[in-house]
């Protein structure tokens, strides 16, 4: 039996503890607390993840990949490199509802770099039918500079298939030539 | 009646059907039906029918038929089998070749009739006329083994069932391609392409059987709540005639929003719409002018968690963003049919995502391969992960 990780990360809000349930088969462990801060386009969210969350996929053999959705304050950013040592790849989530969700992109995606480099991500857009812009197309123009391409899909956090389907795109992206086995 | 049908046409009455479907099926008769056969709305008067058994009161309307016109040829149109005896049956979603066939078959019955004064039936070895042929084994048939055939069904519809090709042979490579512009994808490519030049507003289509209105910006298709899939499918697989009354017609963003309030319409993703109806009439093709020996060139990921996801689209898809690869190659090295790379190739096109890189140089087919990636050390890790994913779906 071995042991993996998968890393989520992303903004307060953009659903990494709601994706990690969607995939877990145990029940999430998540440390809340009551928010601290008043986000306008997030009202109904009245906790934010200061520690971190924690699922389980357990596989045929009983290896076991931990998912591990890192906290989305950014003072809690120095538990991120110790979060993705090891980590097979990174899930990011970006809630198009905030703010500046291109943003948030350009920095996690430089917050992660190291990470990236020796993975690969796949970014999942959550909330676009509250918020239609910015478009797919302008999140593929910004990864584009930055000497990316790796799959973008709009993402309901809850919907399992969704998350799922991220993931997998994930993993075809670290290794273009696997086949699932039967 | 129009002017193509030919002086020797069936008179067929069609029975539960509303009237977008109707259009349908006058544009069926008209097209590949070369006129042989005409839509009447006088039951008394019509040589056959067509019945839709899935309507909201079809059993008691099939009862009162049936006691009113106990031989009249009929095709039954259903979701589900129901074959009843006496009766030529066409699974919905109706596809065209089946579906001529059966008209074929009520002509021939027709023919037949006209010659002996009898009326053929149609025979049911061992099943009393009255009585659902295949009720039994139908009954029998585990739902598990429906959802199966029902998927492979829809898989053909987006994919077709051609065989391989080899490219060295020409008679095999001309039946792959297919032209978008003898379609509906081709017109709606063109309106497509036409609503990106607009700053504001939209392009409204008529002639089909709902309105439709294009928001390119919007990347939304506005319709008809009537807009059946089955309907549209059907005729993205009609060739366009020249005398097609389509017609593209550019409307202001007030007009839109008119519309909106005055009309019950519909939005939906357009990119999912140009991709499923480019699957539809591709069915496993390309194309026409696609060049096989060079290279695919694959933007970025398609939005695969709102568009169809046709079989190993995801392998595909990162085959061609780590390295691009042509067609012939692509379906070698994932080892997969070539159907799968044609579909999925001819749906990325639709909505600019995917085009031959015609800068390439033609590579030879084993110096194309020998440049493929090594194996990941984690492969067999992610082969499971995969697996249980898709298991637990």
């Amino acid at each position: 039996m071995s042991n993996y990780k998968l890393i989520f990360t992303g903004p307060t809000g953009a659903g990494k503890s709601t994706a990690i349930a969607a995939l877990s088969e145990i029940p999430v462990v998540t440390t809340e607390a009551k928010s601290t801060l008043r986000n306008p386009h997030q009202e109904f969210k009245t906790t934010v993840t200061v520690g971190l969350d924690y699922g389980l996929l357990k596989l045929k053999n009983n290896d076991k990949i931990h998912l591990y959705g890192t906290p989305g304050q950014e003072r809690f950013d120095f538990m991120w490199d110790i979060l993705t040592e090891g980590g097979l790849g990174l899930i990011l989530l970006i809630d198009n509802a905030r703010i500046a969700p291109l943003e948030d992109l350009r920095f996690f995606l430089k917050a992660f770099e190291d990470f990236i480099k020796q993975t690969q991500v796949a970014v999942g857009i959550t909330r676009m039918d509250l918020s239609s812009k910015p478009k797919l197309s302008e999140y593929h123009k910004e990864l584009r500079k930055l000497g990316l391409n790796p799959p973008v899909f709009d993402v309901d956090a809850r919907n399992k298939k969704d998350v799922s389907l991220l993931l997998q795109a994930l993993l075809y992206s670290l290794d273009p030539n696997l086949k699932a086995e039967r | 009646m129009t002017q193509s049908t030919t002086k020797s046409a069936l008179r067929i009455v069609a029975v539960g059907m509303d009237k977008p479907t109707q259009r349908l099926l006058e544009m069926v008769f008209n097209g590949p039906g070369r006129g042989e056969y005409f839509l009447i709305e006088q039951l008394e008067v019509a040589q056959a029918c067509i019945f839709d058994l899935d309507g909201i009161e079809a059993a008691k309307l099939w009862a009162n038929y049936r006691q009113q016109y106990p031989s009249l040829p009929t095709i039954v149109l259903s979701l589900n089998h129901h074959d009843v005896a006496g009766t030529v049956f066409v699974k919905k979603p109706i596809e065209i070749e089946k579906f001529l066939k059966a008209l074929a078959k009520i002509k021939q019955m027709k023919e037949e009739e006209a010659a002996t004064g009898d009326l053929p039936q149609i025979s049911v070895k061992g099943q009393p006329a009255h009585l659902a042929p295949t009720q039994t084994t139908r009954e029998a048939k585990l739902a598990t083994e429906i959802t199966v055939e029902q998927e492979e069904e829809a898989l053909h519809q987006y994919c077709g069932y051609h065989s391989d090709i080899n490219p060295q042979r020409s008679e095999e490579v001309e039946k792959i391609y297919y032209d978008p512009n003898n379609y509906l994808q081709g017109f709606f490519e063109k309106a497509f392409a036409f609503s990106q030049q607009l700053e504001t507003g939209g392009i409204l289509i008529e002639g089909l059987y709902t309105p439709m209105i294009l928001l390119s910006e919007k990347n939304q298709l506005l319709c008809g709540c009537e807009a059946a899939e089955n309907q549209l499918r059907t005729m993205t697989l009609l060739p366009l005639s020249k005398s097609s009354h389509l017609r593209m017609i550019t409307l202001a963003e007030t007009e839109i929003q008119q519309r909106l309030a005055t009309e019950k319409l519909m939005a939906q993703s357009l990119d999912n719409f140009l991709w499923k109806m480019a699957l539809w009439t591709a069915r496993g093709k390309i194309p026409k002018g696609t060049d096989l020996s060079k290279d695919v060139v694959l933007v970025n990921w398609p939005n695969f968690t709102r568009l169809v996801l046709t079989p190993h689209a995801l392998e595909i898809s990162a085959l061609w963003i780590a390295n691009p690869y042509s067609l012939i190659d692509t379906a070698k090295m994932l080892n997969i049919p070539q159907r799968y790379v044609f579909a999925f190739f001819s749906a990325a096109c639709a909505i600019k995502l995917a085009f031959i890189d015609r800068r390439t140089d033609t590579r030879s087919p084993a110096s194309s391969l020998a440049g493929s990636r090594s194996e990941h050390p984690k492969r067999n890790l992610f082969k499971r992960l995969l697996a249980r994913l898709r298991g637990g779906e």
